[in-house]
């Protein structure tokens, strides 16, 4: 296959050409309430081509690799057709080129644990959701394996081939109560690691199902402004979400007003905020330790000391705003070419231990875990699993629809106080960019004391 | 031999979807071209019963057709037990899915477009800032299962979305407006150029809203913030498993009388038509909810053999309104779904709103605990109305509040209607009491 891609690289007439072929072995298993509702074990085989043709970008997908010769060819047909249209020449920033294969340490492979193995240990964690309260309505448990052989060659002497695996198990239980009062909690786990990962976790079933029940008693949060303290798991959507993204270079690398708001050295957060987005930690699910443009990872601070440090890069977009790659151009699968997106994104620990957080909260909301997040510039919002009311350093009653939301240049600098206990967590799903969803990343941070921040609610 | 063939000698029944896609995707960042794309995609996928249980297994690898075939009967060895047969023959309906005029769209004709479509909006505001993506796709879709059914068909789609941005240092604006079209001649871009012309204008002013519970309108296409967990709750193995509100309401009237909701593959001005499900069952048209009455639920094989109901040709391998991708189960999930039209035009509702909100477009949404029908939203697209006149556009306001709650009524829906998100055609619609929280 080397000589092979070797050779259709060579053949190209592009300036620079690039090819990547992704085969993946997947399992996907998903009970719903009584019913196996899915059970899949599939391979898939795919490529694409980018070349540039006079600094204009050609891009083609293919499923077989007899095609590998016309693709090549179509992807400069296309090139030459768009670059009539282009005003300003895309550039690449220099990387050094490499020639390695990188395979990820996991304990137990999961391709030879059998289908049967897999299904019977799902079946388990669905009967413990539902046997565990008459009130549990329903429950989801699925489970999703994934082994990514990954082979990457371009025009610069580059070849890197990589194996990925990626293994994720999440719960859901809906419990219900009277008058149509339906509550859902959920919880997953996600990581580039083997079997290991996803077996004793009857507690984390247990959790699940005791959550949902609880929330039926819980009320729903008054809207309104509040102090909020953030467990590591939900400050960790909130910095992917709110201010990650905002770092992606590809929003604004075109764009001199955005670069004006997102000015180098700017203060964004308090003086002990760091931020740091790290394409390798051992066993993490963003772990990238070559991008999908043969880039190695890298570990870059997004904030150092409470000022806006560094972006996140593509070879593109590095070249355009005279930075260097970061090793953050990624793709999720061979159907899309890769574009800017975090890998292992978290905040570092400040001082604060959990008891002082609480302590030092007159009145406010402790918001645990997440729903998920979104964000669109400088406007974000988030959602909590549940959060208990805090009065008076004391933690206090479930309340429930805890959905927060602000301005991340305001935001972050109302940051009041940083947490000693960093946890990065990596769940099932993943983060969606541009159409191309699930990539998997891991997000965190430590505790979070955070003022005035807008929560929803009737 | 071929897939089914092969496959019908390890199974009692067997099903082969198979689909060939080719489309090319066209992005512009900030107003300048960012890449065009050749995608061509084949794919697999089959279904198994064996002894009355369920396989699957998908490949792209039409050359080895034995890994798929083992793979699919190992599952179906330990697979779900299930109470459906794949259909027979039926008669599917006769609608246009196909236009060759869209097979004719060159990459240098989207490209064309979309440097018209910033040309206009860059007359309007030349310091906007522009990102599009436009598409055009063919699908080639066939179903065959063992019990003789051989459904065929082509599809086509012209799908172009457009994100406008007004940025300065201390705000920043930003709207997004998208259309498709299932034929070339249907190509008209000038709606929504008009539609993001309109929305600007009325966000020049930057106004507040105290908090409070307020009349709310959602326009067209901010009505999906009401009409998701809806969804959800009309899911027919949502409605099975009871995770749906609407478990046991079947017949009764829990919505106001002017509220009347269609789906189906084949609404004559639909953008997203088909005429057979990812199950080969033909498409039709389903009353769901006919003046406030529950009347039907969406169903696929499995949902309607667990509820003993009939499908309703809304097996589909996608999300919500989503293209089919074999990688995926058919599920119970909408094809193209209409809202009843309203008596009353959008500048009468408007001009009927003493004070209250107009809703756009939202952040966050189906985050809330959307089974119990539940939303909180940010609001990043919503205009405060006074008066009877949209005064401005707010921001950092959340919105929360209860779809079933609120749809009991009152109800007004507007005469115009239009259709979006690919595939549902939608009054705008005013709601009363929706909490707005602004800190």
């Amino acid at each position: 296959m080397k000589e092979k891609l070797a050779k259709a690289v060579s053949a190209s007439r592009g300036d620079f050409t690039e090819i990547r072929l992704e085969k993946e072995f997947r399992t996907n298993i998903t009970y719903e309430k009584d019913n196996l509702t899915n059970l899949d074990s599939s391979v898939e085989f795919g490529g694409i081509v980018r070349t540039l043709v006079e600094s204009s970008w050609g891009i083609s997908t293919f499923n077989s690799v007899n095609d590998l010769e016309s693709k090549v060819n179509q992807a400069y047909e296309i090139g030459k057709a768009s670059a009539n249209f282009k005003e300003e020449p895309v550039r690449l920033a220099e990387a050094d080129s490499y020639q390695t294969k990188v395979d990820r340490k996991f304990k137990k492979d999961f391709r030879t644990v059998s289908l049967n193995e897999k299904r019977g240990m799902l079946k388990d964690y669905n009967t413990i959701i539902l046997d565990f309260d008459d009130r549990i309505e329903s429950s989801k448990v699925a489970y999703s394996d994934s082994y990514r052989e990954l082979t990457f060659v371009n025009s610069e002497g580059t070849y890197i081939e990589q194996g990925v695996p990626d293994i994720t198990l999440a719960f859901v239980a809906v419990a219900r109560g009277t008058d149509d009062n339906i509550q859902v909690y959920h919880d997953s786990i996600g990581e580039s690691a083997g079997f290991e990962e996803v077996v004793n976790r009857e507690a984390m079933a247990e959790s699940v199902a005791s959550k949902a029940v609880q929330l039926l008693n819980a009320k729903p949060v008054d809207g309104g402004s509040y102090t909020v303290l953030l467990n590591p798991k939900l400050a960790g959507v909130f910095i992917h979400e709110a201010f990650g993204h905002l770092c992606e270079a590809d929003h604004f690398y075109k764009n001199a007003k955005l670069q004006e708001v997102m000015e180098l050295g700017k203060k964004f957060g308090p003086r002990n905020l760091n931020v740091v987005d790290d394409g390798y930690i051992e066993g993490k699910r963003g772990n990238t330790k070559f991008d999908d443009e043969g880039v190695p990872r890298q570990k870059t601070y997004l904030i150092k000391n409470g000022k806006l440090n560094s972006f996140l890069h593509s070879r593109e977009t590095a070249a355009k705003m005279d930075q260097g790659p970061t090793g953050n151009a990624r793709a999720v699968s061979y159907r899309y070419e890769p574009i800017v997106r975090m890998t292992n994104t978290y905040i570092e620990n400040g001082e604060a231990s959990l008891e002082e957080l609480i302590s030092s909260i007159e009145k406010g909301i402790y918001a645990k875990d997440a729903y998920g997040g979104q964000t669109q510039l400088e406007q974000f919002t988030f959602s909590a699993g549940y959060g208990q009311l805090i009065n008076k350093g004391e933690v206090g009653g479930m309340v429930r629809d805890v959905v927060l939301t602000g301005n991340i240049f305001k935001t972050l600098n109302n940051i009041r106080t940083i947490g000693d206990d960093l946890e990065i967590i990596g769940s099932a799903g993943g983060c969606g960019k541009a159409g191309q969803f699930p990539l998997p990343v891991t997000d965190g941070s430590p505790h979070l004391l955070i003022d005035n921040l807008t929560v929803g609610g009737r | 031999m071929d897939l089914l063939e092969k496959s019908s000698d390890h199974a009692d029944s067997a099903e082969v979807f198979r689909i060939s896609s080719k489309s090319i995707p066209v992005t512009f960042t900030s107003g300048e071209l960012e890449s065009v794309k050749s995608y061509e995609t084949r794919g697999a996928a089959l279904r198994l019963i064996k002894d009355g249980n369920l396989g699957f297994s998908t490949s792209t690898d039409m050359e080895n057709l034995d890994e798929i075939v083992d793979r699919a009967t190992e599952a179906s060895n330990i697979g779900e037990k299930v109470s459906f047969e794949f259909p027979t023959p039926n008669n599917t309906p006769e609608v246009t899915t196909f236009d060759p005029g869209v097979e004719d769209l060159t990459a240098e004709k989207l490209i064309e477009l979309g440097q018209g479509i910033i040309e206009d909006l860059h007359n309007y505001d030349q310091d906007l800032t522009i990102d599009i993506s436009l598409n055009r796709s063919i699908d080639k879709i066939v179903i065959r299962n063992s019990n003789g059914l051989h459904e065929a068909e082509k599809r086509s789609g012209i799908a172009i979305s457009v994100e406008v941005k007004q940025i300065d240092s201390n705000d920043i604006f930003s709207l997004h407006e998208s259309v498709r079209f299932q034929t070339r001649e249907d190509l008209d871009v000038s709606r929504l150029l008009d539609q993001i012309k309109k929305k600007l204008k009325w966000a020049q002013v930057k106004t507040s809203l105290e908090n409070g519970n307020y009349p709310v309108i959602f326009t067209s296409k901010g009505l999906v913030v009401l009409l998701l967990p809806l969804i959800v709750g009309l899911d027919g193995m949502n409605v099975f498993q009871g995770t749906s509100s609407l478990q046991g309401k079947l017949n009764r009237k829990i919505f106001a009388e002017n509220f009347s909701l269609l789906d189906g593959g084949v609404i004559a001005d639909s953008p997203s038509k088909r005429s057979f499900d990812d199950e080969g069952i033909p498409a039709e048209s389903n009353q769901l909810i006919g003046n406030g009455v529950i009347n039907n639920f969406l169903h696929d094989l499995r949902s309607a053999s667990l509820l003993k109901a009939k499908p309703t040709g809304n097996g589909i391998k996608g999300g919500l309104i989503g293209d089919s991708d074999f990688r995926n189960m058919p599920n119970a999930n909408p094809t193209s779904m209409v809202i009843d039209p309203g008596d009353m035009s959008f500048g009468q509702i408007i001009g009927d709103v003493e004070k209250g909100l107009l809703v756009d477009q939202v952040l966050g949404l189906g985050q809330g605990n959307v089974l119990s029908g539940e939303f909180s939203n940010n609001v990043n697209v919503a205009y405060k109305i006074e008066k009877g006149v949209i005064t401005g556009r707010v921001k950092n306001t959340m919105i929360a509040g209860n779809v079933y709650d609120l749809l009991q009524g009152p109800l007004t829906l507007s005469r115009e209607r239009s259709w979006v998100n690919g595939g549902l055609k939608t009054p705008a619609i005013g709601v009363d009491g929706v909490s707005v929280i602004q800190k």
